[in-house]
């Protein structure tokens, strides 16, 4: 799952500009951004995956949050603004996104926080942003037993 | 209702924060750094209403422990680092949390004759 929305997010078109793959030269990492990784880069975690729903329904349905981290280390005005701009095209990638290819899975909410500048020891010209989606997924490989 | 509402929410808070207390004391590093700070800056606050209902957040007014949940480049360390403490916490404690919400609703509804 976490692969399909990283995927989305990636190569999805917004109505202008280049896709965020570009804009972040691919590094979009899962989970942890490598040792020495280039800013502009980002991070994709799925977290609170429960299963869960009305009657028979709990037996196929999954909720979890896809949680997007932006990290730059630069604070300048155009920086900045290129930073929320990639999060705009995450929002646009995912807010009303529906996909059927491995189950179906729809976004059904979003938090989005500009983090404060930081403090020590975080390092003060760096910026970041923490988006957090939340999914409902019926998987397939969960609706395959359906009866 | 909402009077035992609110009651349950601020009683569902403090198994939260003890987690989160509990999680802090041992730092975010090595543990040699620990000065108690961060524990003694956790914070519940007011019971208030939202789009869906009543709420109450349990938080911090320590900005360092946000970079510490999030992830920072650490300029002591050299090197990206993220160490969570609070949404562990969370999900550890959410039992106990949902029983001390129970406990305290129940009990305020039955003390207004319910």
């Amino acid at each position: 799952m976490s692969s399909l929305i990283q995927n989305r997010v990636l190569t999805f078109t917004p109505l202008s500009g280049s896709t965020l793959g570009t804009r972040l030269g691919g590094r979009l990492y899962k989970d942890w951004p490598p040792e020495n990784a280039a800013f502009p880069n980002g991070t994709i975690r799925i977290i609170n995956r429960i299963t869960g729903g009305r009657g028979q329904e709990a037996q196929y349905r999954e909720t979890f949050s896809a949680e997007f981290m932006l990290y730059d280390n630069s604070r300048a005005a155009a920086r900045a603004s290129a930073l929320e701009d990639m999060g705009d095209l995450i929002d646009a990638a995912l807010m009303q996104w529906s996909d059927g290819s491995s189950g179906l899975a729809f976004s059904a909410g979003r938090q989005r926080d500009t983090l404060p500048p930081p403090v020590d020891p975080a390092d003060r010209q760096s910026n970041s942003i923490r988006i957090v989606y939340d999914f409902t997924v019926y998987p397939v490989y969960l609706t395959q037993y359906t009866t | 209702m909402d009077d035992a509402a609110q009651k349950g929410l601020l009683a569902a808070a403090y198994p939260v924060s003890n987690a989160v207390k509990k999680n802090l004391r041992g730092g975010y590093t090595s543990g040699d750094f620990v000065t108690g700070q961060s524990v003694n800056h956790v914070t519940i606050g007011q019971v208030f209403q939202d789009a869906v209902g009543w709420a109450i957040k349990v938080g911090t007014d320590l900005l360092y422990n946000l970079f510490w949940e999030l992830g920072h480049n650490n300029i002591y360390l050299r090197k990206f680092v993220r160490v969570e403490k609070w949404r562990p916490a969370l999900l550890d404690s959410r039992f106990e949390s949902m029983q001390a919400f129970n406990r305290v609703y129940g009990q305020t509804l039955k003390a207004h004759g319910f």
